[in-house]
């Protein structure tokens, strides 16, 4: 799976997208921007369906629309993410 | 906006980050924001605070709890009154807009379970019955007919006190109850007065549910977490979701469906294609921005808002429909454009403290808009009728006649 995060580094391709389940409140922005890739779980939080979506529109307006700053993508941070995988 | 003005009672000017022309931000605001983007303006009751205009500015601030704390600011706001220690402590108990993380996520915890979006999905065939039998009520009164009073009030009204667990029979007075306690124009006494009768009435309801627990919202909280809240934050909690529950959909309800009347090229879109609803809804939120700031935060720490030094221990406040208005932040942002689909807005505010209810509101638009212009094909305002509410923490309508 993480093999594909790579591809996250180019504009529409594939994302490397992360959720803090501590900062989450629960508002469910992202269900609604992006329904194949977040849920809400019985107490409401957030739970990724996939980790490294393709639509990184979708996504991308998830995380700016998220309320609570829970959800980061991290194949953005190209360079530091590439050099820890090494 | 004259008239509305003079509607204002008392010898409080109404503050900047208040004023409106009918949906549009007054030019002094928005000159503010494309000006000196943090400034000092008086708020109605007398204080002076940092008013945060600019989009980016309004997320950062609201993004940052540590620095602009809700705990503090409604100290400020509390110590305007006479009340003792105690007795702040006990109006304050459950009110998740008092407090900064630990203790609201503490409770916001306990609410987000019932606020999921499958949830919501649950009450969907209720709102649309609800909706249909004003509309039939409406209908076979036929014209004309406030919207407001027999539409935009009651449905979401209807839904909060089903959801909660609010006995039908005690609406009206909560109703009334509400809408005094937000009215800015009531002298303080007054809605003091309201506010001590509103938190009687929750606490007789918490008292009974913890008797008989329901399925309903109230109920769930006693059953789950009945250990964990005390009976003051049940009523506080109760009386927070009721009060938020009927103001704000009902104002956009009535707000947005008059903002479409006077766009009949948009309304036209809305109507006629199902997809466009959701977009709509949410141009809507933005365009009207019926809040017109959140809660005062005081900051924690001298900090620094867009160049601009706030020294701590000042008084922030964000002018959420100037933000949402910042040609920075969005194209042509005074143009009611239903088909923009953008929810970058920050109309249910931003950070820990997003609106709890938004997913419930969400529905209950798109519920309510689309079903009133396909029942009524041809609504039409009654010119004169419209009746901006100005001096209130809700932005909105009291009163619009409408025929079809
Ligand atoms: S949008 Fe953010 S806060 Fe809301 S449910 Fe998703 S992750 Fe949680």
């Amino acid at each position: 799976m993480s093999g594909s995060t790579d591809q996250g580094h180019t504009e529409q391709g594939h994302v490397h997208v992360v959720a803090d389940r501590d900062v989450c409140i629960g508002a469910g922005m992202c269900v609604m921007s992006a329904e194949d890739v977040f849920d809400q779980d019985d107490d409401g939080l957030v739970r990724l369906l996939v980790e490294d979506p393709a639509d990184g529109t979708a996504v991308r307006r998830a995380v700016e629309g998220c309320p609570s700053g829970a959800l980061r993508i991290a194949a953005e941070q190209t360079e530091r993410t590439a050099r820890a995988r090494n | 906006m004259t008239e509305t003005t003079t509607r204002a009672r008392g010898a409080t000017e109404m503050p900047v980050y208040m004023r409106r022309n009918e949906f549009d931000p007054v030019p002094e605001l928005t000159a503010l924001r494309d000006g000196p983007r943090v400034a000092k303006v008086r708020t109605a009751f007398g204080m002076d605070v940092w008013a945060v205009t600019r989009h980016e500015d309004v997320r950062e601030v609201l993004s940052d709890a540590g620095t602009f704390s809700n705990t503090l600011g409604m100290a400020r706001m509390a110590m305007m009154d006479d009340l003792s220690d105690a007795e702040r402590a006990r109006m304050r108990a459950g009110n998740l807009l008092a407090f900064d993380p630990p203790d609201h996520t503490r409770l916001r915890r306990m609410l987000t379970a019932e606020f999921t979006i499958r949830r919501m999905r649950r009450l969907e065939p209720r709102i649309h019955e609800i909706v249909d039998e004003h509309l039939d009520a409406m209908e076979a009164k036929g014209p004309p007919s406030d919207l407001v009073a027999d539409f935009a009030l009651p449905v979401p009204s209807l839904v909060i006190c089903e959801l909660l667990g609010v006995p039908y029979a005690d609406r009206d007075d909560f109703q009334r109850r509400t809408g005094q306690l937000l009215d800015m124009s009531l002298p303080m006494a007054e809605r003091r007065r309201v506010g001590l009768e509103s938190r009687e009435y929750m606490a007789t309801l918490v008292t009974r549910t913890q008797a008989d627990p329901g399925e309903d919202l109230l109920g769930m909280l006693v059953r789950e977490h009945g250990d964990d809240l005390s009976f003051d934050e049940l009523a506080g909690i109760a009386s927070l979701l009721l009060i938020a529950g009927h103001e704000t959909t009902s104002n956009m309800l009535g707000l947005g469906t008059l903002a479409l009347l006077r766009h009949p090229d948009q309304l036209a879109i809305v109507r006629d294609d199902p997809d466009a609803i959701e977009p709509a809804v949410e141009e809507l939120l933005r365009w009207l921005s019926i809040v017109h700031s959140g809660t005062m935060k005081t900051t924690t720490a001298d900090t620094e808002i867009g160049g601009v030094a706030i020294p701590k221990g000042d008084t922030v406040l964000c002018a959420l429909p100037a933000a949402n208005r910042d040609p920075r932040s969005i194209d042509d942002p005074d143009r009611l454009d239903v088909t923009r689909g953008a929810i970058g807005h920050v109309a249910f505010g931003h950070g820990i403290h997003h609106c709890l209810g938004a997913p419930l509101a969400r529905m209950e638009m798109r519920i309510g808009f689309a079903a009133l212009l396909r029942r009524f094909p041809t609504l039409a305002e009654v010119p004169g009728t419209a009746d901006f509410r100005s001096f209130h923490v809700i932005y909105g309508m009291a009163k619009m006649e409408v025929t079809w």
